[in-house]
């Protein structure tokens, strides 16, 4: 299992981050306003902003102090995307291309091409960044004391986790230091879950089921008993970017599959009818 | 803790009741068909920081929502700004200042934050005032009057 | 399962990392110091000197945008009115033709009275100048 988790933690996008040519210095070849990077699946990619605004400062045409009036997101195919849930995420939402062809072809280069957007007004489905990376930080806190409500029926657990602990936990994740992450998280995560924290992602809309780890039977729930009934097509589940069986255990998938904000992002793919 | 259907019934008895109209903010009030959910426009509560008229702003938005996962009543708040957009015309844009808890004049216990509130698949961002706490702060004694102490707590006695 | 998990994940990882040599890894550590200190860690294709330079011409350039901006509402002004200003002009030519029209009207008028009084001066000298030669 840890072999398992090691890789979902590991896993890195190539990425194409483009900024808003409104930002750029009159006249710059636009090889110059954009950087590739290899940004963690399982990370926010609000997170790379201003490494990102660091990189390109250079041809940017306002100071990056005076950025700071500007609300920036991140576009791909003119959709927003919502940097509340992990890049891994909406990489997997946006991009249903044949997987395995891909994978036959060595010279085929997987990457993901998108824009850095600002504007005044953020899109309706963004939240606007109003205090900087420490907003991010405590968001991701409110989603674990969520996991942990979930898990285990209260926040005790989280709550017994120091100031400092907590500091080491969100550094753990820009350090990507599966260690020390997986030290905290263990803290949070008991070994027999009551209710098992899911977002399921279909047709960009979320959801989060009442996921109950085993059923009124006292049998462990599958997969397929949470998102039966979501869509009348065949379907395909995702998460971290491989197709998940449907009839594998919840609470299996969850400690395998489990994302830094400690909830188990599911995508359904809706199948073309013919095949 | 409420469930919820009791909360579903509780909201509406607290709709048909006079309680939201005797706050002295409350502008406009609406219930959801399901009920399961309440929306109030609102004045802006005293605060002798800050002036609302001022600054262009036009109402605060409350959102009474349910909360699943933690099985309590969980407040949603949003505040309003005219502005003027590209053809020159006067609108209403939702706008999210950094010291929220400032400018509401909210007291330190409050945990508030950002997030996306969906519900009927349009996703949109509130301040999230966090339940964790909520059963402590309300006291379980009167089961059958839990949302309606729950409002006195979170929204009159809050938002002054 | 775990078998079944670990080909997929690797079989991901073979897609995803192609390539990835053309992709900057970011630097975590460096990523953590710049969220606690809040800096702009400093480039390394521009030198202290540049850099200062490039903020002080671009504060500058933020200063001529706003004074551009300003500038644009001024001629906005003018150029209504200007338009004002033309608007009357016609309105006064149309005034100056009708004030025109009618001195040229007067004018002739004038100029038949004198024809018609020269005349009737004409002929009363004419009538006094035949009785003057009958009476002699």
């Amino acid at each position: 299992m840890n072999a398992i988790r090691k890789l979902v933690w590991d896993g890195a996008l190539n990425v194409e981050v483009t900024i808003d040519p409104e930002l750029v210095i009159k006249g710059i070849p636009k090889n110059k306003t954009m950087v590739n990077l290899r940004i963690p699946r399982d990370s926010y990619i609000m997170n790379y902003l201003d490494y990102i605004l660091t990189r390109l400062e250079a041809y940017i045409r306002v100071n990056l102090k005076d950025l700071k009036e500007l609300n920036f997101w991140f576009e791909y195919d003119g959709i927003p995307l919502s940097w509340n849930y992990p890049t891994g995420v909406l990489y997997d939402i946006m991009n249903t291309k044949d997987v395995i062809t891909a994978a036959r072809d060595t010279n085929h280069l997987n990457m993901w091409r998108i824009n850095l957007t600002c504007g005044s007004q953020v899109p309706r489905n963004v939240i606007p960044i109003i205090e900087g990376t420490k907003q991010i930080e405590k968001y991701w806190m409110h989603q674990w004391k969520q996991v942990c409500f979930i898990l285990r029926g209260s926040s005790k657990q989280i709550m017994s986790i120091s100031r400092k602990e907590g500091q080491s936990f969100w550094e753990s994740i820009l350090r990507r230091d599966m260690e020390t992450f997986n030290n905290i998280s263990t803290r949070i995560i008991p070994k027999k879950a009551r209710f098992i924290p899911v977002v399921i992602h279909i047709n960009d809309k979320f959801i989060q089921p009442v996921a109950p780890s085993l059923n009124d039977d006292g049998i462990e729930n599958k997969v397929i008993n949470i998102t039966e009934g979501l869509s009348s097509s065949e379907i395909a589940i995702i998460s971290h970017g491989v197709v998940i069986p449907k009839k594998s255990s919840l609470k299996e998938v969850y400690d395998r599959f489990l994302s830094f904000d400690g909830f188990l992002h599911l995508i359904i793919q809706e199948q073309p009818a013919n095949t | 803790m409420i469930s919820h259907e009791e909360y579903k019934q509780q909201l509406k008895n607290l709709y048909e009741s006079t309680g939201f109209q005797e706050w002295g903010k409350c502008k406009h009030i609406h219930l959801s068909p399901s009920y399961d959910w309440l929306s109030i426009n609102a004045d802006f509560p005293s605060n002798p920081n800050i002036s609302p008229e001022q600054q262009d702003f036009a109402h605060l938005e409350l959102k009474i929502v349910y909360s699943v996962v933690y099985k309590e009543p969980q407040l949603l708040l949003r505040v309003w700004k005219y502005a003027v957009d590209e053809t020159g015309i006067t609108v209403k844009v939702p706008v999210f200042p950094p010291d929220i808890k400032d400018f509401l004049n909210l007291p330190a216990w409050i945990q508030i934050n950002l997030d996306i509130h969906s519900h009927d698949g349009l996703a949109e961002t509130w301040y999230f005032i966090h339940p964790c706490d909520t059963s402590e702060i309300v006291g379980m004694c009167h089961h059958e009057k839990y949302l309606e102490r729950w409002t006195s707590t979170f929204v009159s006695s809050l938002l002054p | 399962m775990d078998e079944f998990f670990m080909e997929k994940l690797k079989e991901r990882d073979v897609i995803e990392s192609r390539f990835s040599e053309l992709f900057q890894e970011v630097d975590g550590d460096a990523l953590w110091k710049q969220q606690q200190n809040n800096v702009q860690t400093a480039g390394k294709d521009v030198t202290e000197n540049n850099r200062l330079i490039i903020s002080k011409l671009r504060d500058e350039l933020m200063e001529k945008e706003v004074e551009l901006k300003r500038l644009q509402e001024v001629i906005n002004v003018q150029d209504k009115n200007n338009e004002k200003l033309n608007d009357e002009l016609i309105t006064v030519n149309i005034e100056n033709n009708i004030l025109q029209e009618k001195l040229s009207s007067l004018n002739k008028e004038h100029n038949k009275l004198v024809q018609r009084w020269l005349a009737k001066v004409q002929h009363e000298v004419d009538t006094m100048n035949a009785h003057f030669e009958r009476d002699s």
